[in-house]
């Protein structure tokens, strides 16, 4: 006999898995063995005497770094699962939406309230973007907020011995190259076209995870919470990949190239600037311990030199260019590092006219 | 659910690993990371902890991710780090690392081939100008023979050197950078030498530190070094002095020693340069803390 009663509407079910694997995936896949490989062959290496030394400094070098840098993307993973849940959409809209260059202005300095490194920045702006939050938001902050905030100011002040006029450029140069990148991607790009696959959104009224349904009521806290935590621990290993790769480049060049090198090709101010933007992106310090790095550097090289050490570390290097992959298209990280790179040197030769000086 | 099993243990595992650092191996901790930041490990693996409870209540739910087949070198991506434990429990920084590490040490700095052939991925050196002496202080585990450098050579390091003295600012936790120590006229620590040397000139001391000993410096002479770090071994940085060792032996290169002596500073272009005149000079064994804050 039939039943009086309709069946029950279905929950939301997330879309099967694709049949066939985008180039992206490829390539991530690609990569991934390429890595172990490596990560392999140099783990055999150490086995013999004549690379044991070296191989024991990549390893101290990789561990350490990864031992501080993986609990700050953890929290900011927290961070930005806490954002998905509880930050509301229309809120967002309110903040940002309604005037984009005061949306950039505040984005950029937000690191001052909401201080953030650069490992943690990255999940966390995973997540305003997929809130709506607009690209030029999003950059200002994910470029800003590493350097403009309390205590890169305080490590600053320190390494260079309360020289207040070198924390006021770092961080006053940090902020203004912030904004100008924001505001000029946020003009070149749409923000649909400007996310890699895996950071895009997955539907626009539910994230796809089971406890999603058609039926209008809304989750408890508790529930609201585990649902926070999961797209957390999504971000874990979506970023943490990036992460793991980044750093291990990193530490193979950190053990690899002694500084000595860098000062071999000095000649002029403009030469010492790249020099040590070089520097920068390959030592991948945290911004915390860049400026003593930089500091080290005072009396051997003009300011604006150690200045560029200094605001470039934070915005970009081998580590945040991985993580940028799971992040933004290739288009608009191609356009984001040139713009950075060509940001970063004008501004520190503009430094070096007003400022020729040691610090 | 075989891929939710898998992330589920990744995490797990990592959570281990950090409370394992924390609770257990924390020689291992020290040799990694500044005490102030040792909270980060405790709290990663809470969190940790936190998504692989998440993760195993969802094991039976459906995964929307691309299918194990495209997502397992990624899987053991994050494994990596963990398996660079077992070599970085033996590995130390040396002397190696000190001239890596050294800005403007062009006077210690050319060194052709490394002066080992141990190790030819380490490039080679640029020769500075006028020197043509072998580092073989790098040679692990020899002792070294130094020969009398000339004085100009001597000068040239040392004026080479003046400008590597780190201004470094005053420290924190000072109880993490005092080695234990016998007594002495005064208690005083190796950053605090390196800090500010004029302040304990005239007075003896005791310090504990590694061997770098070079045919560049006078054959009574070598340098006694350590690593600062702000954040993490990453960041480390050489601190040095140097010990004029009237008469005693030179110790091991890279080997830890404790040196009791008279201090005293020579300036080199205006800036004080530590020297100890060394009353004795023990075998010690590596600190607890290895790096100074």
């Amino acid at each position: 006999m039939n039943s009086p009663h309709p069946p029950p509407l279905p929950l939301f079910q997330p879309a099967p898995p694709q049949e066939q694997s985008s180039l992206s995936l490829q390539l991530s896949w690609v990569i991934g063995l390429l890595f172990l490989t490596v990560a392999f062959l140099v783990l055999l290496l150490g086995q013999a005497p004549a690379y044991r030394n070296l191989v024991g400094a990549i390893s101290i070098n990789f561990l350490a770094m990864m031992v501080e840098a993986l609990p700050f993307m953890l929290i900011g993973s927290l961070a930005g699962g806490v954002i998905e849940v509880f930050v509301p959409v229309a809120w967002v809209e309110r903040v940002f939406q309604r005037r984009h260059l005061r949306g950039v202005l505040v984005a950029g300095a937000m690191g001052l309230v909401f201080p953030v490194c650069e490992c943690a920045v990255v999940p966390v702006i995973r997540r305003l973007l997929g809130k709506g939050v607009p690209l030029g938001a999003a950059v200002a902050f994910l470029l800003g907020g590493p350097i403009v905030n309390p205590l890169v100011a305080a490590s600053t002040a320190v390494a260079y011995n309360f020289t207040w006029q070198v924390v006021a450029l770092r961080l006053g140069c940090g902020y203004l190259i912030a904004v100008a990148v924001g505001l000029m991607l946020g003009h070149w790009f749409n923000l649909d076209k400007a996310l890699a696959r895996d950071a895009r959104p997955a539907a626009p009224s539910c994230c796809g995870h089971d406890h999603c349904s058609f039926n209008g009521s809304k989750p408890g806290l508790r529930a609201q919470l585990g649902h926070a935590l999961g797209h957390a621990a999504d971000d874990f290993f979506t970023v943490g990949y990036y992460l793991v790769i980044g750093t291990f480049i990193a530490a193979f060049v950190r053990s690899l190239v002694s500084v000595e090198a860098f000062n071999q090709l000095l000649a002029a101010p403009w030469q010492a600037i790249l020099l040590m933007m070089a520097m920068a992106v390959v030592l991948n310090l945290c911004s915390e311990a860049d400026a003593f790095i930089a500091a080290s550097f005072r009396g051997l090289l003009p300011p604006s030199a150690q200045l560029a050490f200094m605001v470039l570390g934070p915005m970009f290097d081998l580590k945040l260019l991985l993580m940028y992959f799971g992040l933004f298209s290739k288009r608009v990280i191609l356009t984001l590092v040139a713009a950075v790179l060509g940001a970063v040197f004008l501004a520190m030769l503009v430094v070096q006219q007003f400022f020729p000086q040691p610090f | 659910m075989i891929s939710r099993l898998l992330q589920a243990s990744i995490m797990a595992v990592w959570a281990v690993f950090f409370l394992w650092l924390f609770a257990v191996d924390q020689p291992a901790l020290a040799r990694l990371l500044h005490p102030r930041l040792w909270w980060l490990v405790l709290g990663g693996a809470v969190v940790l902890l936190l998504f692989c409870g998440v993760a195993f209540s969802r094991l039976t739910a459906p995964d929307p991710s691309t299918g194990l087949r495209w997502t397992w070198p990624s899987y053991l991506v994050l494994i990596v780090p963990l398996v660079y434990f077992w070599p970085m429990q033996s590995a130390r920084f040396d002397s190696r690392t000190f001239l890596d590490r050294s800005t403007s040490i062009t006077a210690l700095a050319p060194v052709q081939g490394v002066a080992t052939a141990q190790d030819p991925l380490v490039p080679p050196k640029v020769r500075a100008s006028g020197s043509d002496v072998v580092l073989d202080s790098q040679i692990q585990g020899d002792m070294a023979t130094p020969t009398p450098l000339r004085p100009t050579g001597e000068t040239a390091l040392l004026e080479t050197l003046s400008s590597q003295i780190p201004l470094a600012p005053p420290l924190q936790n000072e109880t993490a950078t005092q080695d234990p120590v016998e007594p002495t006229d005064e208690s005083v620590s190796f950053s605090q030498i390196i800090i500010d040397p004029k302040q304990y000139t005239g007075r003896k001391v005791e310090v504990v530190c590694q061997v770098l000993s070079d045919q560049r410096l006078p054959s009574s002479q070598f340098i006694c070094y350590r690593f600062r770090i702000s954040c993490c071994a990453a960041d480390a940085l050489p601190v040095y002095l140097f010990v004029e060792k009237q008469g005693h032996q030179v110790p091991v290169n890279d080997s830890w020693v404790r040196v009791q002596g008279m201090l005293s500073t020579h300036k080199v272009n205006g800036a004080p340069f530590p020297l100890i005149h060394a009353d004795g000079i023990h075998a010690d064994k590596e600190p607890s803390f290895p790096f100074v804050f």
